[in-house]
């Protein structure tokens, strides 16, 4: 494995899980609607690796936090589609309670007179 | 998850088909913004990156990646293997003798110097001797023997036994068998039971006792085909009858001096030896003892010196002096065995070690040729990890073949090795490949796969992307000499230091063969006869006439130059020892005092018959028989010893023990021949 994607997935781990598992609660997707849905709604701001979201979609199928289907598209194309499953419903609750709980702590870090003040 | 090859082929192709949907999509969706087909697909493919790779880590999310991986690179490696045969079979065969020897000598030392004794509680057992003025494990005399078992208290049990050979007959052609005198408990101490009967019993090895044998399971077999019926069946040994009581199982095996093809036990109170009850006597005994548990050798020393020491006050005259020796068994079994068979180790280590170094070589060699490969393989986004993985499962793949041939040559070679070995083996029955001996040549495979291939591995995982490619595999890279040069100089250093070792055991072997023994074994037969049961209640002139007859027999068998009876004599096979006094000096009031030799009783062309000189004075002669003047003929060292710059010629000194023709006696005395013919 070249340190290229290493990083990067090291990197996006988390918050990677995160996302996907998000965008599954409003309906089940293929990988790329799932790449370009985190694309939409971040603005163009987060662009997620192929390399990265792949592994990521197979690991969380592994935990059993999704589940996998082949459907046939709109276009007529055969897709592999995920959805969501009971299980990775409550690990995105969690995911998203540790997340709130980072960016909260993070926001402290950064601007200590408005924790001075709460 | 369950790993299974279609489960894996269908993920497979289900990857490959989501990744190349994931494409068509990303297309489309460019091609839609009004981009063309050829622009979108190459600006998606470059944004994809490398698919290889991809598909690659997403297959590890699977789990058994792994396993999977180490497949393929057993499949690839295979097929690289097969590829270069040549290359293969030397490495192999390199590797399988390196890993044989090996393997075969580790069962060697494993089965004599580290497996315990096949007994129960094996560290309890010890060999006892008694110890003497000048003799650490001299023979322990019945009587002393008795007491020591009565007067210790170290000790759970103690056995006592010599060899003795017994003319079986009554059951076909009349046979020498190889026989055992024990005490009673001789077996119990071994905690060694009897395949079918029983041992003997306390007291029956007392002299007078009821004759009783016990026979090995492989008479049983040979001679009463293994019939249960056999036991209460009289067994005719030097014409008298022993009552078989009991078979000793045909697994049995002690590896201690003389003790190896035993056939018949017999107690010791049936040797019908006059110096048998006699305290002083040293009869060739020798003892085994279990220590009761938790006692050490030290507590049985202590114990042991208490109980001679007492001896001693209570008989002066014979056991002033006389110590007991308690030594490990295991211990005496190996004796100077160990650094021997350590040194030979070390040596055959050696010998793989070169092994490796040579397979690395070649491993080094053929990698210049397949760094074409590499930098294809890395190009197409193999990382080193991967490569470096690759090229250890090849050296593995190679290390385990050799090292199975290796098991094979060894199951097959230990025992030629156990036979070429300049010594008789003790515990040799008892080595095989065990369960140790395997985790060795997997351990030693794994080291030389290890050893030998990672270097090469090394150089070859980091390969220059850029020279191999364009000049296709051809130049020379630094680097890859200097590790070639390095592994020719180890070599080079370690075939020097197995060869000055090699020569050194050379040089002393041919030092040892060059040794004078004091004869010429060039063409020398030597065998025992014994006399038939008839004989046994002859008088001493018809047993010489017996023996004369026997010489006379001998000598007229064509080819045959001459013939001497022999008893005690050199080519030893038992010792005897006179006590004497030189005339001129007071007579020594107890035979501790004597002066003791070793005596031989030989025929007028013993010296003759072993080309042996004689300095000075003259030989036996015909002349030199019952009737006339006794006459004995000393050597150098005796000359020297006692008698210093004093010609010894002509000087008389008195025999204590063959003061005069006792006929009984006499009848041992001529079983050894020595014959030299062709």
């Amino acid at each position: 494995m070249s340190p290229r994607y290493r990083n990067r997935i090291e990197l996006l781990q988390g918050t990677l899980d995160l996302l996907i598992l998000e965008t599954l609660r409003w309906g089940s997707q293929h990988g790329y609607g799932i790449s370009q849905a985190i694309r939409t709604n971040s603005g163009d701001i987060l662009q997620v690796d192929t390399g990265s979201l792949y592994p990521a979609l197979h690991r969380l199928e592994r935990q059993k936090w999704i589940t996998a289907d082949w459907k046939v598209s709109e276009n007529k194309q055969r897709v592999r589609v995920y959805r969501l499953t009971a299980g990775g419903k409550k690990q995105l609750e969690s995911e998203r309670s540790r997340w709130a709980q980072v960016s909260d702590a993070i926001a402290g870090v950064l601007n200590p007179a408005k924790r001075s003040e709460a | 998850m369950t790993f299974s090859l279609w489960n894996r082929q269908k993920r497979e192709s289900e990857l490959e088909e989501e990744l190349q949907s994931h494409l068509r999509m990303a297309v489309e969706d460019r091609t839609g913004r009004g981009e063309t087909q050829d622009e979108a697909s190459g600006a998606v493919r470059r944004e994809l990156g490398n698919i290889g790779l991809i598909k690659e880590v997403t297959r590890e999310m699977w789990g058994w990646a792994s396993l999977e991986r180490l497949m393929q690179d057993v499949r690839y490696g295979l097929r690289m293997l097969l590829k270069s045969p040549g290359f293969t079979a030397v490495a192999i065969l390199t590797l399988a003798l390196g890993i044989g020897a090996n393997t075969a000598l580790f069962s060697v030392v494993n089965g004599v110097l580290f497996n315990p004794l096949p007994y129960p509680h094996p560290e309890q057992l010890v060999w006892l001797a008694a110890s003497k003025q000048n003799f650490a494990t001299g023979s322990i005399s019945f009587p002393n023997f008795l007491d020591w078992q009565k007067n210790n208290q170290t000790f759970t049990s103690m056995g006592l036994s010599r060899g003795y050979s017994y003319n079986l007959t009554g059951l076909g052609e009349a046979e020498q068998l190889r026989g055992r005198l024990i005490s009673s408990e001789f077996f119990a101490v071994l905690g060694v039971h009897p395949a079918m009967g029983r041992s003997f019993a306390p007291g029956e090895d007392a002299i007078g006792a009821a004759p009783i044998a016990m026979i090995s399971g492989g008479l049983w077999k040979r001679k009463f085909g293994s019939l249960p019926e056999i036991l209460g069946k009289s067994l005719t040994l030097d014409g008298k009858g022993y009552t078989i009581v009991g078979i000793v199982p045909a697994s049995f095996e002690l590896s201690l001096g003389g003790f190896h093809d035993i056939d018949v036990y017999v107690p010791i109170g049936q040797w019908g030896n006059p110096l048998l009850p006699k305290r002083g006597a040293g009869l060739g005994f020798h003892g085994i003892g279990r220590l009761k548990p938790g006692v050490t050798i030290e507590q049985a020393r202590a114990d042991m010196e208490r109980v001679t020491q007492g001896l001693a006050a209570a008989y002066p005259d014979t056991d002033k002096g006389i110590g007991a020796g308690v030594f490990s068994l295991k211990q005496t079994m190996v004796k100077d065995l160990r650094v021997f068979l350590l040194v030979l180790l070390a040596a055959v280590g050696f010998v793989l070690l070169i092994a490796c170094v040579n397979v690395a070589n070649l491993m080094l060699a053929r990698s210049s040729v397949r760094r074409r490969e590499f930098a294809i393989r890395t190009a197409m986004g193999a990382s080193q990890a991967r490569l470096l993985r690759q090229l250890l499962t090849e050296s593995l793949l190679l290390a385990s073949t050799g090292g199975t041939i290796g098991l094979l040559l060894a199951g097959w070679g230990t025992n030629v090795a156990i036979a070429e070995l300049p010594v008789t083996l003790p515990r040799a029955a008892e080595i095989g490949l065990d369960g140790r001996v395997l985790f060795f040549t997997l351990l030693i495979t794994l080291a030389c796969g290890i050893f030998f291939g990672l270097g090469p591995a090394l150089k070859s995982a980091r390969p220059n992307l850029h020279d191999p490619l364009k000049e296709g595999g051809r130049g020379s890279s630094g680097s890859r000499h200097r590790a070639q040069g390095v592994f020719v100089v180890v070599e080079m250093a370690m075939a020097l230091v197995l060869l000055i070792a090699a020569g050194l055991m050379i040089r002393s072997l041919s030092a040892l063969w060059n040794v004078n023994p004091g004869f010429d074994s060039h063409n020398l037969l030597t065998f025992g006869v014994a006399l038939p049961p008839s004989m046994n209640m002859a008088d001493p002139a018809a047993i010489r006439a017996a023996l004369r007859r026997v010489d006379q027999e001998l000598a007229t068998v064509p080819g045959v130059q001459s013939v001497s009876l022999s008893w005690a004599a050199t080519p030893i096979v038992s010792d005897d020892e006179d006590l004497f006094w030189i005339e001129g000096q007071p007579k020594p009031t107890s035979d501790n005092d004597m002066n003791m030799a070793l005596s031989y009783v030989v025929e007028e062309s013993y010296l003759n018959v072993m080309r042996t000189p004689l300095e000075r004075g003259r030989f036996f002669t015909a002349e030199d028989d019952e009737n006339s003047s006794r006459v004995v003929v000393v050597d150098d060292s005796f000359r020297k010893q006692y008698f210093g710059d004093k010609d010894p010629i002509g000087q008389h000194i008195f025999l204590t023990n063959k003061g005069g023709a006792r006929g009984d006696c006499w009848r041992g005395w001529a079983r050894k021949t020595v014959g030299s013919g062709f």
